[in-house]
């Protein structure tokens, strides 16, 4: 798992290089609170829902290492729960999937506004070069997080039903690095696509 | 037992730890002015966050010197790489920073 995650980092360090090197040499820009429908504190919460999930990942190969079948389940299921509110979060992020919920229009890639002055300030699909990086380092991302959630899910299952006693708790833990590799990917996703400013100009 | 009460006191502290960390990115780009210095804490927090994690969640302490060699080796390739590249474009004449 180790040299699977070390290739798949490989990859997005590829994708944020690609990002990193359009956004250095582009004429224009935007910061990345624009435009202001962005969210940075919904995008915060997500970010923090990954660590609790990473936490309660943590919590459940503990549980499966001393053979407490019943908190390991309980773990395992709540991490798959964070793994599904994020993609959740996600869906409302990019299309305003749960607007409802939310109040307001939401969805990034319906974002009309200003677009006809910056299209940079947008972030509608194929409009520039930030929406682009933006829709692929995410969703990117997001696939890890949806094929993350099917193999909690798996694992959950697995634990349920018995199969990772008898010290066979590896394939808890395997998961377990994977879940955590997800999460550490988005930490460095959410500073350098969401946080980082531009710079000071001149 | 009390081994593993005592092994399931670093989650919490690393959970805190990275909360903290978390707030703080979020309010550093609330400071006006001073734009390098934000920039420089924000990659700087991602990267202790992203160590947190790597360290005591994935449990790379715990792994054998051989491994650790071989999962933080190759991020020297890029980073060489990076510095090649930025003191190119120093020699070319100067980064061109986005227009704000």
């Amino acid at each position: 798992m180790w040299f699977f995650l070390l290739s798949d980092a490989m990859s997005f360090g590829g994708l944020l290089l690609a990002y990193a090197i359009l956004r250095a040499r582009a004429e224009v820009w935007a910061h990345p609170w624009e435009p202001d429908e962005f969210g940075l504190e919904f995008t915060g919460a997500l970010t923090f829902l990954l660590i609790l999930s990473s936490v309660s990942m943590v919590l459940a190969v503990y549980y499966a290492k001393i053979e407490d079948q019943k908190q390991a389940t309980k773990w395992l299921a709540l991490t798959t729960l964070g793994g599904f509110l994020f993609l959740c979060g996600q869906m409302q992020e990019y299309f305003g999937a749960f607007s409802f919920l939310f109040g307001h229009a939401g969805g990034l890639s319906g974002y009309e506004q200003d677009c006809a002055v910056s299209a940079t300030k947008c972030l509608n699909w194929g409009d520039s070069a930030r929406a682009s990086t933006f829709y692929i380092v995410t969703g990117f991302h997001g696939l890890h997080v949806l094929t993350g959630t099917i193999y909690l899910a798996c694992v959950t299952i697995g634990n349920l039903r018995g199969k990772y006693l008898e010290g066979n708790y590896s394939p808890v833990e395997i998961c377990g690095l994977f879940w955590h590799f997800v999460d550490l990917v988005w930490i460095l996703v959410f500073t350098f696509v969401y946080l980082i400013p531009l710079p000071e100009a001149g | 037992m009390a081994e593993h009460v005592e092994s399931k006191k670093y989650i919490w502290m690393v959970l805190i730890a990275l909360t903290v960390m978390t707030i703080l990115e979020l309010l550093l780009p609330a400071i006006q002015g001073m734009r390098n210095f934000v920039i420089f804490g924000l990659v700087l927090l991602a990267f202790a966050k992203a160590a947190c994690v790597l360290i005591w969640y994935m449990h790379l302490n715990h792994e054998t010197k051989g491994l650790k060699a071989s999962v933080v080796y190759p991020f020297v390739i890029p980073f060489l790489y990076a510095v090649v590249l930025i003191a190119e474009a120093l020699f070319r004449g100067g980064i061109a920073w986005p227009k704000v």
